[in-house]
């Protein structure tokens, strides 16, 4: 991986959340890379820290309880961590954006759509409201919303919900972010729709350049538009490589677990593949691995100790005990 | 937007109609003769029967009812039984205190129960938040008349800064207002606290901080706005309230409003007056719900689409 090319560097990320029932590790010692341009999917299932780790990046973790208690997060160079809050104010929605799961809740009802959008584009650049709107327009038009200076002038509840996404986007890309985070953008969507956003998204990442990490559950999202893909289990990465590499060879149990449960069309399966048990309570972690209480494959130290990531050649990441020396003596 | 005006303006008419209607029989079924009292039974039989002769009292009910509804739509009451002046102009009197009064009391209580409830959300769960909301309770328990003589006692008697009474000069409008508007300005306080802490919990709040918009906007405008509606539906009644005048605060401090002329008319059953301020007092409410439900449109799109859906 060549330095001047990375955009993002995360490393040893933890964000906790100090409650009255204890701490919860909702991100615990996450690190990745991004480069420019590129796209990295982040994948979990729900409570499993991915919506955080887009917050933590934006530093909007709600606050208290939850604090960025550790970790870097370089972007460009700069660790965003160390800003003042008023140097914060301006890498969010200029240099990093951010769309959100809810395209119905997330837009300001009482605002107009043009107002929420200039809003954005007169915080950040130097120019007067008729420039902003131009820009506003072009925008709309850009995310494929049909007459744009109509709806610049309408409410968000006049907008279907994929139309409201596009707006969430056009918002999103106006002052040409290098970063746009996507946190679930299209659960919220039908799945016409889905295809739609998810092929407006890569579009406009050609286009403008800009590096995206899509967090999502669904597999399926990951491998239309991820270079990279991440697997986050209980606050902790589980696997990291290339889409290719996990999709088609998975090491981790999990990761091979997730895509067992994906219903294949081909096979004539009377019952849905799941993964045993459920995800453990982020303030009450199992000790050793984090997985190992659903794990097929697990033995007596993946009870004892917390497996490290374990870097394997091709760039593989993988934290489990099965890739390390003390597998073989390991008993059953 | 027109229409649904027009619609409302209609139904606004009808209540009015109704408002009449039931006030007409209430002063008719309440036992007294009214030519008997305007007399105070100092009269023979004879002359009070001329009276109501005179007064049309001994036409049939319907009859007089149209009469009445007739009159009061030209803004003709009748004459005051022991003021000797047209009701109309004892009213538009009155009115002209409380409706000062009013001003007064509406804007005091706004500016500080807004402040103070925004104040009190921004800082929510530190000191400043609970000292606002403890004083806000202390404030609604408090009733105004309680409030008005302690004023009178510490700013009038004791210190001598405000005048005790009357409305001559404009301090005099202070204390009034300070004591009508404590409780309001509570309840506002309250209410804001509350509507904008539920509006800074929302997805909108998160995306327009993602935007990079500062923290002072975040809650002047993308909360604000949100959590004026119920704010203005209290605005409505409060500006109702006030508008029908406080008997107990006008005594206090001897101001010849509203609330004082028509509890002095009911204590002297002068009907003129009790009829004439009781359609004054619908009509404020009625034309007031009017206001604010065409208002709410203006704040809230969502509000103005569902009234253009309806018709």
């Amino acid at each position: 991986m060549s330095e001047e090319n990375t955009l993002l560097k995360v490393s040893n990320l933890c964000t906790y959340f100090f409650t009255d029932e204890g701490t919860v590790y909702a991100l615990d010692d996450v690190s990745f890379t991004l480069k420019k341009g590129e796209t990295l999917g982040i994948v979990g299932e729900s409570g499993c820290g991915k919506s955080q780790m887009a917050l933590s990046i934006m530093r909007l973790v709600q606050s208290p309880p939850g604090k960025t208690v550790a970790g870097s997060i370089e972007l460009d160079g700069v660790d965003i961590l160390k800003l003042s809050k008023r140097e914060m104010k301006k890498i969010r929605g200029e240099k990093v954006a951010m769309i959100f799961q809810e395209p119905m809740t997330s837009l300001n009802p009482v605002l107009t759509i043009g107002h929420q959008i200039t809003e954005s584009i007169l915080i950040h650049q130097k120019t007067d409201r008729k420039t902003a709107r131009a820009r506003a327009v072009e925008m709309l038009r850009m995310v494929g919303i049909p007459l744009p200076e109509k709806h610049m002038r309408e409410y968000p509840h006049q907008l279907s919900g994929g139309m409201r996404q596009r707006v969430m986007i056009a918002i999103a890309l106006c002052c040409n972010p290098q970063l746009l985070i996507c946190d679930e953008p299209t659960t919220a969507l039908d799945v016409t729709i889905q295809a739609q956003i998810l092929e407006l998204i890569n579009d406009l990442r050609r286009r403008t350049g800009t590096s995206v990490i899509m967090i999502t559950h669904d597999l399926g999202v990951v491998a239309q538009v991820s270079k990279n893909v991440m697997i986050m289990y209980a606050g902790k990465a589980m696997e990291y490589g290339t889409v290719q590499q996990v999709f088609t060879d998975p090491l981790h149990p999990y990761t091979k677990a997730l895509l067992a449960s994906i219903p294949n069309a081909e096979e004539d399966a009377r019952r849905l593949h799941v993964i045993e048990g459920m995800v453990p309570s982020l303030a009450h972690r199992p000790d050793g691995c984090l997985f190992h209480p659903r794990c097929p494959e697990c033995r007596g130290i993946c009870r004892r100790e917390r497996p490290e990531l374990v870097q394997l050649e091709g760039g593989r990441q993988v934290r489990c005990h099965k890739y390390t020396e003390a597998w073989k003596e390991a008993e059953q | 937007m027109l229409r649904y005006t027009l619609k409302r303006l209609f139904q606004t008419v009808i209540v009015l109609f109704g408002v009449t209607l039931v006030t007409f029989i209430m002063v008719n079924v309440v036992p007294g003769d009214p030519a008997a009292v305007m007399l105070q039974k100092k009269a023979d039989e004879a002359t009070i029967e001329r009276i109501r002769d005179q007064m049309g009292l001994n036409d049939p009910l319907p009859a007089q009812y149209l009469r009445f509804v007739k009159n009061a739509v030209t803004g003709d009451f009748g004459n005051s039984y022991f003021q000797k002046k047209p009701v109309i102009t004892l009213i538009a009197k009155a009115f002209s205190i409380t409706g000062s009064l009013a001003v007064w009391v509406l804007l005091f209580s706004v500016l500080l129960g807004v402040m103070m409830g925004t104040l009190a959300a921004v800082c929510h769960g530190k000191l400043a938040d609970r000292l606002i909301m403890l004083v806000s309770t202390l404030g609604m328990a408090a009733p105004s008349f309680w409030i008005a003589i302690v004023l009178q006692l510490i700013f009038g008697l004791t210190l001598k800064w405000l005048p005790i009474s009357g409305l001559r000069q404009p301090t005099a409008y202070i204390m009034p207002s300070v004591s009508l508007g404590l409780i309001y300005a509570a309840s506002i306080a309250r209410l804001t606290r509350t509507n904008i802490l539920d509006a800074m919990n929302q997805d909108y709040i998160r995306t327009a901080r993602a935007k990079g918009v500062g923290e002072f906007s975040v809650v002047m405008k993308h909360a604000f706005k949100n959590a004026a509606i119920p704010i203005l539906t209290y605005l409505g009644t409060l500006i109702k309230s006030v508008l029908g005048g406080s008997v107990l605060v006008e005594t206090i401090f001897s101001i010849n409003g509203l609330g004082k002329l028509l509890v002095e008319a009911i204590m002297k059953r002068d009907i003129p007056i009790i009829q004439g301020c009781t359609v004054y007092i619908a009509s404020i409410f009625v034309l007031c719900n009017l206001l604010i439900d065409l208002v709410y449109g203006l704040i809230d799109p969502r509000i103005r689409v569902a009234n253009a859906r309806k018709e």
